[in-house]
């Protein structure tokens, strides 16, 4: 009859959806807590190479320090050198110092030698070398703030070594101050070492491409392999701010750390996780589905299959709506069975209804049957079964949408002038009997069919599930007695008992 | 320490005592722990040594190290006389009098050249004989000018 019916979910698929609907959740957050936790791992990952590369860092300004001092006991024992400091000999002191600049500190790569100073136990500078960093003024010391701290210093203290690192044309670099010729010093030399170039053994040691940038941007360093790495998901960028003496961002380590291996573990739990919830959710559905299968989905949908074809009979097919009626009938009582829920089976009857089939015509019969139906629609609403055994839905299809009556029924056409009704939700005999009575007050008067006035006179009978019967037929059984009960009796209504017949 | 190693009384009681304390005591009895002081002897520190170094024109360090150690870093200034070499003579030859300040130093706590120099110099009559204790170990902690 509608082509155009729209989609109803009925008990199975909306608790099918839900479970899915709960299970597709499940998976998104199953998704997006592993996400979460791989950025918590990369975040602590993040932390620990910046950890490692600050322990290398201090290893390799102790290689520095080590190195330095190796450098300081090779210049001490040059010829005639603690000699030409206590002669304040400028020029030979410069050339010693220019000297290391091709000897075996350099040559061998060990220090990456940026400028060397000598000056006086009052850290007056009395050599410089002329090669290194072009440094201008000749006379002022490298990082003067760290050759001030030696100068202060009293006692023993000024024996000891001062090392650190310093920025010096944004560039950063390693200082190490010695005290020359023995415990009595006659001098101090300040090694200034490029740090940048040392830091490079950090590729080595973390076993990472890095990039070394210093702060005016310019890349100090680069690990050949460098570029040839996928900015993707799977390189987890690192940067370690590197801060000297005199400045808290002299350079960045960029170290690009490989976590395939690690995403790669992550994925594959995930995606076993993601497997067995997915199994799980089905597993649900089909659970779900075979319970609602064996107790109620059974006789629902028959009583669906049989509503749509009650529906689509016209008023013809009387033999076919009995046994649609009592097919019905039977679904409800298997459902109500298991509720252990009382409900009412009635007949209506109307009168003289053939008589004005056969004077006015079948047309005018028709119309009065419409004019019947509206009037029942304002006492009864179709019966979803669906909704009925859940919660109370809308969507009851026969009737407007503002009907407004606590009644739902289903209504067939029985025979010429009988009708069968079922109400679901009607419990009781004193319930049944008030819905019987505005029924046939609301038949009962007048009808205008071709600006002819039409009055029908109607009884009903009732029975009620399962006082008066346990089977559908018994039911009808009962309500036709009833109904024919009434009719003989001249009431209007009856209700079937031992005590009435 | 042989003639009361011989006596059977004494090794047995001796034996006891070792056995009871098996436990807590075998890693300790391996290594070797200076004294904190040596009767006769002044100890000083590292600071304490550049001191005396500074006042003293005529002080005298002893580096009690076997050579192949001494090779790894030294107190500048400092005279190489391993304690197996060490005596009367050898000292004699090293300090001009027997009032002139010496020091003797050996890797730190644990090396016990030093400990037996100072013994020694003591018997052989130094009046001014001081300990470095920690040695070249405490020397490097404090970032002092090592040679080589």
């Amino acid at each position: 009859m509608n082509a155009h019916r729209r989609f109803k979910p009925g008990l199975s698929d909306k608790i099918s959806l839900t479970v899915i609907a709960v299970g597709v959740l499940g998976l998104i957050l199953v998704y997006y807590t592993s996400i979460y936790y791989r950025n918590i791992a990369y975040e602590h990952y993040q932390h620990t190479l910046k950890i490692l590369t600050g322990i290398q860092i201090e290893e390799i300004v102790n290689d520095l320090k080590s190195d330095a001092s190796d450098l300081v006991i090779a210049i001490e024992q040059q010829p005639g050198f603690l000699q030409q400091i206590a002669e304040n000999n400028r020029p030979a002191l410069a050339k010693q110092l220019d000297n290391q600049f091709y000897q075996y500190f350099v040559t061998a790569n060990i220090l990456d030698l940026s400028k060397l100073y000598i000056v006086d136990t009052n850290f007056e500078l009395i050599g410089v070398s002329s090669e290194g960093l072009i440094t201008g003024a000749s006379t002022q010391l490298i990082c003067p703030e760290l050759s001030q701290n030696a100068r202060l210093r009293t006692g023993a203290d000024r024996l000891q070594l001062i090392s650190g690192t310093c920025d010096h044309n944004e560039r950063p670099l390693y200082i190490h101050i010695a005290p020359l010729g023995g415990l009595n010093p006659v001098g101090y030399i300040q090694i200034a070492a490029d740090l940048a170039s040392s830091l490079q053994k950090i590729e080595l040691a973390l076993g990472m491409p890095i990039q070394i940038k210093l702060q005016n941007g310019e890349i100090s360093y680069q690990s050949e392999d460098w570029a040839d790495v996928p900015g993707d998901n799977n390189h987890l960028p690192v940067v370690y701010n590197l801060g000297t003496y005199n400045n808290e961002d002299s350079l960045k380590i960029y170290i690009l750390a490989d976590m395939t291996q690690f995403n790669q573990r992550v994925m594959s739990h995930r995606n076993w996780v993601m497997a067995l919830a997915t199994i799980a959710i089905a597993a649900t559905v089909i659970l779900i589905l075979y319970i609602l299968q064996s107790s109620t989905i059974t006789p629902l949908s028959r009583i669906h299959k049989i509503l749509d074809r009650l529906s689509q009979y016209g008023v013809t097919q009387e033999k076919e709506t009995q046994v649609l009626f009592a097919q019905l009938l039977e679904n409800i009582i298997t459902l109500q069975k298991n509720r252990k829920q009382r409900f009412a089976v009635m007949i209506l009857d109307l009168d003289n209804f053939q008589a004005v089939n056969e004077q006015l015509g079948h047309d005018a019969g028709t119309e009065l049957l419409k004019h019947i139906g509206d009037r029942l629609s304002g006492i009864l609403r179709d019966s979803d079964f669906v909704s009925w055994t859940g919660t109370d839905t809308p969507g009851h299809k026969l009737l407007p949408a503002d009907t407004k009556t606590e009644y739902r029924a289903t209504l067939a056409r029985l025979g010429g002038d009988e009708f069968g009704m079922l109400l679901p939700t009607v419990e009781t005999e004193h319930k049944a009997v008030s819905v019987a009575r505005r029924i046939i007050d609301s038949l009962n008067s007048e009808y205008t069919i071709n600006d002819q006035q039409v009055t029908l006179k109607c009884c009903i009978g009732i029975s009620i599930y399962p006082d008066h019967g346990q089977e559908a037929h018994e039911l009808i059984r009962m309500a036709d007695k009833a109904m024919f009960n009434a009719r003989q009796s001249a009431g209007k209504y009856c209700i079937y008992s031992a005590k009435t017949l | 320490m042989n003639s009361v190693m011989s006596q059977p009384k004494q090794l047995v009681a001796y034996g006891l005592l070792t056995l009871c304390c098996l436990a807590s005591t075998t890693a300790d009895s391996e290594s070797y722990t200076s004294p904190e002081t040596i009767d006769g002897t002044q100890r000083v520190e590292a600071e304490g040594l550049i001191q005396l170094v500074n006042r003293n024109e005529n002080q005298v360090i002893i580096d009690s190290r076997i050579s192949s150690d001494r090779k790894l870093g030294f107190i500048p200034g400092s005279i190489s006389l391993p304690d197996t070499d060490t005596d009367c003579e050898s000292l004699a030859s090293l300090i001009a009098k027997k009032s002139d300040p010496v020091v003797f130093y050996c890797n730190g706590p644990k090396c016990r050249r030093s400990d037996n120099a100072v013994v020694i110099a003591r018997e052989c009559g130094y009046k001014n004989i001081y300990w470095f204790r920690g040695g070249i170990e405490a020397w490097r902690e404090n970032n002092y000018p090592i040679r080589k």
